[in-house]
């Protein structure tokens, strides 16, 4: 997996691939909610990641739509695995890290993950 | 000679025969015999009789040869059948393939061998003929028949592998064609959408704006600050528009933000699409005259009602006839000016920590951080539910009326305890409540969240690509905006940097094209507006739920008289919740002496305990814009055991009895700043020291730093 745009959430990946995003919540209960190519929305329960396949087709796109909301003035760490060219790849574990706090209004994000 | 086996010996002969019996066995081997009897056969024909001379011995060995030779040349022909059935497998590579045709090379000269054998063979009478092929003519058909059907299969599978590389090339075109059809197509509607948004002129749309005065907020511009909090400006409480634009503008401002293609920070549809809904929302809506989004859009935000920052209800200069069950996480300050209780009303300085919270702050761990990692520890668990406290009358001392916090101005001293409280949202025990709100409302809210998404944004981008608006005119007025916060001045410090954008985002706001903007953007942009008003209310009643939580404490007092006697007394705290957020506080205490007075000629020796209380509150929190007031009204009952003491030390006979004590107060708040002046008048039948009924007006200032370092420094 490789990373196309980090501000737009965007990667890419071989056909078929997998791609697994994990969600770390600090000072707030998990509240994780997504839509995986329309489907769901379905809830993200604690200490489990959301895996999936990126399309066999070369060309197509999964969108993922994530809902995190907040139960006190917490965080969120949204983490795209297996990223091998990430910029913020700070722990150097080829993972992407997205951080946010918006307490108490909630954050939604779309991502992109295209089939190369 | 006579030989001697050892058992060591014995089993090596018995691995060596063994060895060349399996060495034997080898196709090496055989390989090695085919060779020796062509050589012998050879030989055998070197040194033939001469002609027209019999000799059946030479015949005999000859063919017996040959016999040899033929029996291993057959199964080595079908050794080399089954490997190159086994080579010629579907999916073999062309190496394998070529192997396999060297290996059918072989066995083409071995066939010819085995016939010429088997000429030989069958021109000696009386000799046994060759087992397999017991006719050469038919064993050449046979062979022959053999070779067409493996060519035949070789030719099938090689049209396989044809077919199969057409069918792959075919696939790839499908898909390389789909894909470029799919990019092309999705750079046909961005392109559309763009020249859309690129054929609405600057001047249409501002003349597409509502008019400023609609639009336009009548409250000062927002400051922000550089965590996303919006700050207080003059008398004026920051709204929850403010807090969702400084939030936005805090993560436009984020360092995550830059990257080094050049791309600066501005507003991505991929992550800042729910702040942008309610910007939107408020904007279009207070437009289209449904105020009910407006006010939603300005609510303020809860706060807790449950924490004692100033001195508690016995010291002198106390607003306050009851102590609160919970304290300050980290510290508190507390200013109060009035005597709730005592004839001597003086000015108090109370500060208040907890340990466990300020052993966190020292140690640069974050509010909520320190408080969770406090959950693995036993010892700052405890130290968590403890506080200390310490108040200064500053009319005692060298300088009286200035605060010098010295030990003459102490006059008290506090600990306590928090043996329960379930006001916490964080708790373990609210975790079932919170996962049942997000797989209810959350769900419906995340239901709506897409499909609003879906009816005003466009992923139809090419890969790496923002989202776009699908209307052309709000996609126009993005991009204007991100046109104009990307020329906001680096140069700026953060803050200044995140106020600036917030203020940026807020002028577009004002400007947005509303005459332009479908009806069904509008219409989706509502129905997220519904769905966010049930969740966020769902998520107040499990609020309130908490801030009903049940509280008991025990605090112990030391209050230090300057020449009265100091007194020690240990308060009972218990508070619970009622109705929509409305606090009960109750408190059960009872005081004694350190050290029992000395008669005097006018006063007995008083007994070890001076008096007991009972006291009660009810507090009632509402909003007035952004703001949570408190308002409270309580009543406590005392009973003096012994006579009161004078500041002098002078016990003042007949000063036992009842004293009864009403009051009512508010709360006025600075919110953010965790700052309050808590107003009170308190009306009794009489004083410690004076049997009359009084009235006394209260005024105070109290900090709570919970408030602002949770703000300051959450992690």
């Amino acid at each position: 997996m490789r990373e196309i745009n980090h501000n737009t959430l965007s990667y890419g990946g071989q056909p078929g691939e997998t791609g697994n995003i994990r969600v770390e919540a600090n000072g707030t209960n998990h509240m994780v909610r997504y839509v995986l190519d329309g489907v769901g929305p379905t809830v993200l329960p604690t200490g489990q990641k959301l895996t999936f396949k990126l399309k066999n087709a070369v060309g197509g796109k999964t969108v993922v739509h994530m809902d995190l909301d907040y139960s006190a003035d917490g965080t969120y760490q949204v983490i795209v695995e297996n990223v091998s060219n990430c910029l913020k790849d700070t722990g150097h574990k080829n993972e992407c890290s997205h951080s946010y706090d918006d307490f108490p209004d909630g954050t939604s994000l779309n991502f992109s993950f295209v089939a190369e | 000679m006579r030989l001697i086996m050892t058992p060591r010996s014995l089993a090596l002969t018995m691995v060596l025969v063994f060895i060349t019996q399996v060495v034997g066995q080898t196709p090496t081997s055989d390989e090695a015999r085919i060779t020796a009897l062509r050589s012998n056969i050879q030989r055998m024909a070197g040194n033939a009789p001469p002609a027209g001379t019999s000799d059946n011995k030479y015949e005999r060995t000859v063919q017996n040869l040959r016999i040899q030779l033929r029996d291993l040349l057959i199964e080595k022909r079908g050794g080399l059948k089954v490997r190159i059935q086994g080579l010629r497998a579907p999916g073999a590579l062309p190496e394998v393939l070529a192997y396999a045709q060297e290996l059918d090379k072989e066995l083409g000269g071995v066939n010819s061998e085995l016939q010429l054998l088997d000429r030989s063979l069958g021109a000696a009478a009386g000799l046994p003929p060759a087992t397999p092929n017991t006719n050469s003519a038919d064993q050449s058909a046979a062979e022959k028949a053999q070779q067409e059907k493996d060519r035949a299969e070789r030719e099938a599978e090689k049209a396989e592998r044809e077919k199969d590389r057409v069918e792959r090339a075919n696939d790839k075109a499908e898909r390389d064609a789909a894909k470029n059809a799919e990019l092309a197509s999705n750079t046909a509607k961005k392109e559309a959408t763009l020249a859309a948004a690129n054929a609405i002129t600057p001047a249409e749309l501002l003349k597409a704006a509502a008019p400023k005065e609609v639009t336009e907020s009548k409250l000062p511009a927002v400051t922000c600050t550089d965590g996303g909090d919006p700050v207080s400006t003059g008398n004026t409480a920051p709204t929850s528009y403010d807090r969702i634009l400084c939030n936005l503008a805090k993560n436009v401002n984020k360092d995550d933000r830059t990257i080094p293609n050049g791309e600066g920070r501005i507003i991505y549809l991929a992550q800042d699409s729910r702040s942008m809904f309610l910007i939107l929302l408020a904007k279009l809506l207070k437009t289209t005259g449904n105020d009910s989004f407006v006010s939603f859009i300005n609510e303020a935000q809860e706060q807790r009602v449950d924490q004692q920052v100033g001195a508690g209800s016995g010291s002198s200069g106390t607003t306050s006839l009851v102590t609160k069950g919970g304290v300050p996480y980290i510290w508190g300050l507390a200013v109060e000016n009035g005597a709730a209780t005592q004839s001597q009303s003086d000015t108090t300085v109370t500060f208040r920590v907890n340990p466990a919270g300020a052993i966190n702050a020292f140690a640069k761990k974050g509010f909520i951080t320190g408080y969770r990692q406090d959950d693995n520890d036993p010892f700052l668990k405890f130290l968590r539910k403890t506080s200390l406290g310490f108040t200064f009358d500053t009319s005692r001392g060298s300088q009286p009326g200035v605060f010098t916090g010295d030990k003459q101005q102490l006059s008290a001293f506090s600990a306590r305890f928090e043996f329960v409280n379930d006001r916490n949202p964080l708790l373990l025990k609210y975790e079932k409540d919170w996962d049942r709100f997000n797989a209810t409302a959350g769900v419906e809210l995340s239901k709506q969240i897409w499909q609003t998404t879906q009816a005003v944004m466009s992923f139809e981008v090419e890969p790496g690509g923002d989202q776009m608006f699908k209307d052309p005119a709000l996609q126009s007025w993005l991009i204007e905006t991100n046109r104009r916060i990307a020329a906001v001045s680096t140069a700026l410090d953060r803050t200044q940097r995140t106020t600036a954008i917030a203020s940026v985002i807020e002028e577009q706001a004002n400007l947005l094209p509303v005459k332009l903007v479908s009806a069904e953007t509008v219409q989706a942009l509502t129905d997220f507006g519904t769905q966010f008003i049930a969740f966020r209310n769902k998520r107040k009643e499990l609020f309130d739920k908490i801030a009903k939580g049940k509280i008991f404490t025990l605090e112990y007092t030391n209050t230090r008289g300057v020449n009265a006697p100091d007194l020690s007394n240990f308060n009972f705290i218990a508070a619970t919740g009622m109705g929509a957020r409305i606090d009960l506080t109750a408190n059960g205490s009872f005081t004694f002496f350190n050290k029992v007075p000395a008669a005097t000629a006018l006063v007995p020796r008083p007994g070890r305990i001076r008096d007991f209380q009972f006291a009660g509150q009810v507090m009632i929190p509402f909003k007035i814009g952004d703001g949570q007031f408190d308002f409270w009204f309580s009543g406590r009952y005392e009973r003096l055991v012994e006579n009161a003491s004078t500041v002098a030390g002078t016990i003042v006979p007949g000063t036992k009895g009842d004293i009864a004590v009403g009051q009512f107060g508010l709360n006025i708040p600075i919110k953010s700043l965790g700052i309050k002046f808590p107003v009170s008048v308190t009306f009794a039948n009489r004083t410690e020291l004076i049997k009359e009924k009084e009235v006394r007006g209260h005024i105070g200032f109290t900090f709570n730093w919970d408030t602002l370092f949770s703000k300051l420094k959450p992690f």
